[in-house]
């Protein structure tokens, strides 16, 4: 798998795990996450084919967010492991260990994905209706 | 061609961990062996709080003891369930279990966290007659933090409750339903009550009244008060009756911050029943470690599952319904 496809591997895979959660919430009632992955879901769909540019700026956009999700998230899991366990078990378990790897996956992806968005800008062969 | 290698290494990992933060369920835990039960209220509830706080053990259905030294955690939370699930089944009655998943009071918490994931445990006692009402009883069974055993916040409520149903049995006549609900997640914003809640409401029910018990098990100055939350004009009248026949001493506040709320918001009249919180007289032992069996008061509580039955059997079996009030 080249650059190329892992970047909107990871790019499918961290949409699909916010839409999961979208639809999750969705179900209760609580409709902001779907709303907020659907945006960007459309847009990127969108914009994959047709505008560069904006694909471009969209991708950026959803790796910064990835990164401020998951730097949130390690901000809370470390206050809760090592400064002062937190009472509520629901909050615990999620910010626990396995609630940190999680975060810490996310925040590779967005990392990844701000990395190599400007590499495949000056790569574009592939995904680009203007690349010639 | 470094970039790919890398990422051909990331692929199975990141794979493995969005499959993993997608799936839900923990261990199974056997069932919990057949629970039988002293006759009289105070054992009833000695042998229960016992067993809800570590301090007795009980067996499960694969031969094992076990027992429950809190009931903070999911897996702590799952054996309680089957534990209550025992208990109902030692009355002849059928457990049910309501297993719910609820969002956030803010959106933007939705957006960073899973959410809350409870099962609630209730059995429906029927009615003797033809009817579509229904009297709910409910008390919480999760622990408020880590280590807890929460021998009177909330076993106490629990074995109450659990005694009240016993006793309703075994009255001849029920004008009503009665469900019995044993509740969860009270210490995690009330979720567990307002699942329910919005269930009953959901299935359309016709519901007389909501009584939730947190917290009976503490009578430091020995004069048997109790606390009504949030009562309804025609339920303190109610309780004030009976307390006034039993020579109990009560007083009502306006209290929000427990199980009988969930209800109020969801339009059901509702009342909260509780030791003399607002007056201080508590174990200053909440959600500590130190909340153990041996601090409960089992007069107190008999006292106050005395007051909570008679207003339950009155309600069971008078006339009187939602419709016609």
């Amino acid at each position: 798998m080249n650059p190329k496809q892992t970047t909107l591997a990871l790019l499918g895979l961290s949409l699909l795990f916010f839409l999961r959660k979208g639809v999750q919430y969705a179900v209760l009632g609580s409709y902001l996450p779907l709303a907020f992955a659907l945006l960007f879901t459309l847009v990127l769909g969108l914009s994959l084919s047709g505008s560069p540019r904006i694909f471009h700026l969209s991708a950026r956009i959803w790796g910064i967010l990835l990164i401020a999700w998951a730097v949130i998230r390690l901000f809370f899991s470390v206050l809760t492991i090592i400064i002062k366990p937190l009472k509520e078990y629901h909050l615990t378990q999620q910010f626990g260990v396995a609630g940190m790897v999680l975060s810490i996956g996310v925040l590779l992806v967005g990392i990844w994905l701000l990395r190599s968005l400007p590499f495949l800008r000056k790569h574009q062969s592939g995904f680009s209706p203007d690349r010639n | 061609m470094t970039e790919s290698r890398s990422a051909r290494k990331l692929w199975p990992f990141f794979t493995v961990l969005l499959l993993w933060t997608g799936c839900s369920g923990g261990p199974g835990i056997p069932n919990v062996q057949p629970l039988t039960f002293p006759a009289t209220t105070k054992a009833f509830q000695q042998q229960m709080i016992g067993q809800l706080t570590g301090e007795q053990p009980f067996v499960l259905a694969n031969g094992s003891s076990t027992s429950l030294p809190s009931r903070w955690s999911r897996s702590e939370r799952n054996l309680t369930v089957h534990y209550l699930e025992a208990l109902i089944r030692s009355m002849g009655l059928v457990p049910e279990r309501h297993t719910y998943r609820f969002a956030h009071s803010n959106p933007g918490i939705d957006m960073l966290l899973e959410p809350f994931r409870g099962t609630n445990v209730y059995a429906e006692l029927p009615a003797t007659v033809v009817t579509s009402e229904y009297l709910v009883l409910g008390a919480h069974y999760d622990t408020g933090a880590r280590g807890v055993p929460g021998a009177i916040d909330n076993a106490s409520g629990m074995a109450l409750i659990a005694r009240v149903l016993q006793q309703a049995s075994e009255l001849s006549l029920r004008n009503k339903n009665l469900i019995v609900v044993f509740l969860d997640q009270e210490e995690e914003e009330l979720i567990g009550s307002q699942a329910f809640a919005k269930k009953l409401k959901r299935e359309g029910k016709q519901v007389h009244s909501v009584h939730t018990i947190d917290m009976v098990g503490w009578d430091g100055d020995n004069n048997r008060e109790v606390e009504l939350e949030m009562p309804s004009a025609r339920l303190e009248e109610l309780y004030r009756k009976h307390a006034k026949q039993l020579g109990i001493p009560i007083y009502t506040t306006q209290i929000n911050s427990t199980d009988h709320f969930s209800f109020i918001q969801q339009g059901y009249e509702a009342v909260g029943i509780s030791q003399a919180y607002a007056k201080r007289d508590n174990s200053g032992k909440k959600d500590t470690p130190e909340d153990v069996y041996g601090l409960v008061n089992f007069e107190y509580l008999a006292s106050t599952t005395e007051l909570v039955f008679g207003v339950i059997a009155d309600i069971l079996t008078s006339k009187d319904s939602t419709d016609e009030s």
